[in-house]
């Protein structure tokens, strides 16, 4: 046998195979990205707050369902987070801090950690002034922590 | 005429049609048994290997196979178990609705309206139960008898895959009643599966590759617990996790035949086979004593099937076909017994604005749990990850030829055993007594960045401590398999003590309780 030939079945053998594995495999990943969403499931993300007027200093207002406190003092409305940073349960204002259930993490008035297996401070969440004047919750957009926003004026 | 005479003489259409009849139960039996009764020796053997059910098994079985103490049918359990997961799952898929607004209710339905529901659901759950729970003992039993030695590895190989896909089946049926126990234990499963955000975050390169955000998204089909991840899950559960398991059975099935049956001693005396099946004349099973060959000579290699001898073997029919059916009527006469005794458990439906508190994964996911107490991303992914990449190495990196098939065949293996479960006890318990009491380090120091967590909590340092007594024993014996011996004890022991502890000590805000009735009410 010379070896030319041989080398071409060589060439042959080798290449039939790594063709249908290499198809299958950009074939597999495909139906692998089928599996990723990309359409996220979006409920709006904005609440209604009412007038400025409406929160005075000391307020403290839960809600529950959107998980965010909102608070007022003497520097202004913020509004924190109640989904714990370690892995997602709903944290609980306690009057002085926010306490999680699922494995002990506690966070400060402020929402810093003080301890537990939490990797970061709580978000907090944008307010922002509609033309209305009106103010408005924006879950879509974070602040850093300690930005406290003054509307009245 | 002649003709006519002719035709007289055939018989007609309709005749041998009429007698095709008359005879049809005699025929349609000679087709699907096509031999006699299992009378005979023969007959036996030919039920087994022309049967596509019967034949992943082979004619004869050894004796050995049949003693109690050596696999104490851990895996047959295991196998039952699933069977009768999938019956009464298949029955569950009747009545349950995969949305968000039907499913808690038709579970409600299936528990409280439908007829027998509960039962049938009583021993689905206890059934993920006893399965788990059968699968980790057996795993337990094949390391300890050194089962996974030369040629068995890649069955171990196999068998770890089922032991993922077992979890994985346990983990996705747990969502499916979208109860509040549901909803809260998922919620904090998917987020494990997104914890490496900790570390892409520390390293600040979450906005560049973002594992962890993948992986969650991938499995939930969005960022939160919703109706995607419902219908994930479900499909998981239902269809894909069932088709691996299935297949990876039959491939370990198969390994167990071409791995020259059920690993054993070289010398087995005739009191080590107390209590098993004898066939006085299995020397005369085959025509020649020893084979000596077998079509495996034509493969590279040693073929474990020329070695062994038909001596000391019976009929598997009916011997181990016994066997496996009275474990099998074991196992469902368990399953009913405690289905009875005790409900599954259906709190209130899931409540995405308010946990549960303790919000509790199943036990087995339990110890998981402690350990993700102290860093999501090392308990819930580098620690099990490198505990199931380790266990899984054992049969490469001991490649010892010992003794298989015994537990504990010398006193070495014994004496490590034993330190090692007192050694790994004592730095658990120890390192949770500390935790408990004093806390950890972002108590004492507040600032202290999260990288710092990530590698020094509880979770590492226990892991840390078992590496390095592994690498000592390793190291003092010379001997790969005491190494091994102490690596899988401390996995076992770190496995039951977390289990314990998480079940018995964590309560409400993950707080250290001694009992659950000290819990407060709330
Ligand atoms: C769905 C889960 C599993 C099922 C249904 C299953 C079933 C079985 C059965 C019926 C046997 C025969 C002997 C016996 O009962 O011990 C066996 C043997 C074996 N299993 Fe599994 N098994 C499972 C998981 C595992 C796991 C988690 C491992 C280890 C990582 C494993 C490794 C092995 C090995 C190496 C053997 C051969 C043992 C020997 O030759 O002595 N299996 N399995
Ligand atoms: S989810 Fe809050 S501490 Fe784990």
């Amino acid at each position: 046998m010379d070896e030319k030939k041989d080398s071409r079945r060589n060439f042959i053998t080798k290449f039939a195979p790594a063709t249908f594995w290499g198809s299958l495999a950009v074939w597999g990943g495909s139906l692998l990205k089928f599996t990723m969403p990309t359409l996220l499931p979006q409920e709006s993300k904005k609440i209604k707050l009412g007038m400025p007027s409406d929160f005075p200093n000391g307020t403290t207002k839960i809600f529950e369902k959107e998980r965010v406190v909102l608070f007022a003092d003497d520097d202004g409305l913020f509004a924190i987070s109640t989904t714990c940073t370690h892995l997602g349960c709903v944290v609980k204002w306690t009057g002085r801090g926010f306490d999680c259930p699922c494995h002990g993490s506690k966070f400060d008035a402020q929402g810093e950690i003080i301890q537990g297996p939490a990797p970061k401070a709580l978000k907090w969440f944008k307010i922002e002034k509609l033309p209305s004047g009106q103010l408005s919750l924006n879950l879509d957009k974070t602040v850093e922590s300690g930005v406290k926003e003054q509307f009245y004026v | 005429m002649s003709n006519t005479e002719e035709k007289n003489k055939m018989p007609s259409g309709i005749e041998t049609f009429l007698t095709n009849l008359k005879h049809l139960p005699q025929s349609f039996k000679d087709a699907t048994v096509r031999h006699g009764p299992p009378s005979s020796n023969r007959a036996a053997s030919q039920s087994v290997f022309s049967n596509l059910f019967l034949h992943i098994h082979s004619v004869r079985t050894h004796r050995y196979n049949f003693k109690k103490t050596f696999t104490m049918g851990l895996g047959i359990a295991s196998a039952a178990s699933f069977v009768i997961l999938a019956i009464t799952g298949i029955l569950l898929m009747i009545y349950y609705k995969p949305s968000l607004a039907e499913a808690y209710n038709s579970i409600k339905d299936i528990h409280f309206a439908v007829p027998g529901g509960r039962l049938i659901r009583n021993i689905h759950r206890w059934g993920a139960h006893i399965m788990v729970a059968g699968v980790f003992l057996h795993m337990v039993r094949v390391f300890m008898t050194g089962s996974y030695r030369h040629p068995r590895q890649f069955n171990w190989v196999v068998g770890m895959i089922l032991f993922a896909v077992t979890l994985g089946l346990s983990f996705t049926g747990y969502l499916l009643p979208w109860d509040q126990l549901a909803y809260w234990a998922t919620t904090i499963g998917a987020q494990i599966a997104g914890s490496p955000v900790e570390i892409t975050d520390a390293l600040g390169i979450t906005h560049i590759i973002d594992i962890g955000g993948l992986q969650m998204r991938l499995l939930l089909g969005a960022d939160i617990v919703g109706e995607e991840a419902l219908v994930r899950f479900y499909f998981l559960h239902c269809i894909l996790l069932p088709l691996v398991l299935t297949t990876f059975i039959g491939v370990h099935f198969w390994r167990i035949r071409k791995d020259g049956g059920m690993s054993r001693p070289s010398v087995i005396t005739e009191e080590m086979l107390e209590g098993t099946p004898i066939d006085e004349n299995a020397e005369m099973a085959f025509p020649t004593k020893n084979k000596t060959y077998g079509l495996m000579c034509l493969v590279k290699g040693d073929s474990n099937n020329v070695k062994n001898s038909v001596k000391n073997t019976v009929q598997s029919w009916p011997n181990l076909f016994n066997y496996e059916m009275a474990i099998f009527i074991l196992v469902l006469a368990i399953l009913i017994v405690l289905s009875y005794v005790s409900d599954a458990p259906l709190k209130e439906a899931a409540n995405p604005a308010v946990p549960e508190n303790p919000a509790k994964a199943p036990w087995y996911f339990l110890g998981l749990q402690e350990l993700v107490s102290y860093s999501a991303f090392m308990g819930g992914v580098a620690i099990p990850g490198l505990a199931v990449l380790g266990l899984m190495l054992i049969p490469f990196l001991d490649k010892t030829r010992n003794e298989s098939g015994l537990w504990f065949p010398d006193k070495n293996e014994k004496s490590v055993f034993k330190s090692t479960v007192i050694f790994s006890s004592i730095v658990i318990l120890a390192t949770l007594v500390f935790t408990v009491n004093f806390g950890w380090l972002r108590n004492w120091f507040p600032q202290i960045p999260q990288l710092i967590i990530v590698l020094i909590n509880p979770g590492t340092i226990i892991t840390g401590l078992f590496v390095w007594w592994s690498i000592r024993i390793l190291k003092n014996t010379g001997s790969t398999r005491l190494g091994a011996m102490a690596v899988f004890t401390c996995f076992l022991v770190g496995f039951v003590i977390l289990t314990y502890f998480a079940y018995q000590h964590r309560g409400p805000n993950w707080d250290f309780y001694w009992w659950p009735s000290l819990w407060p009410a709330h």
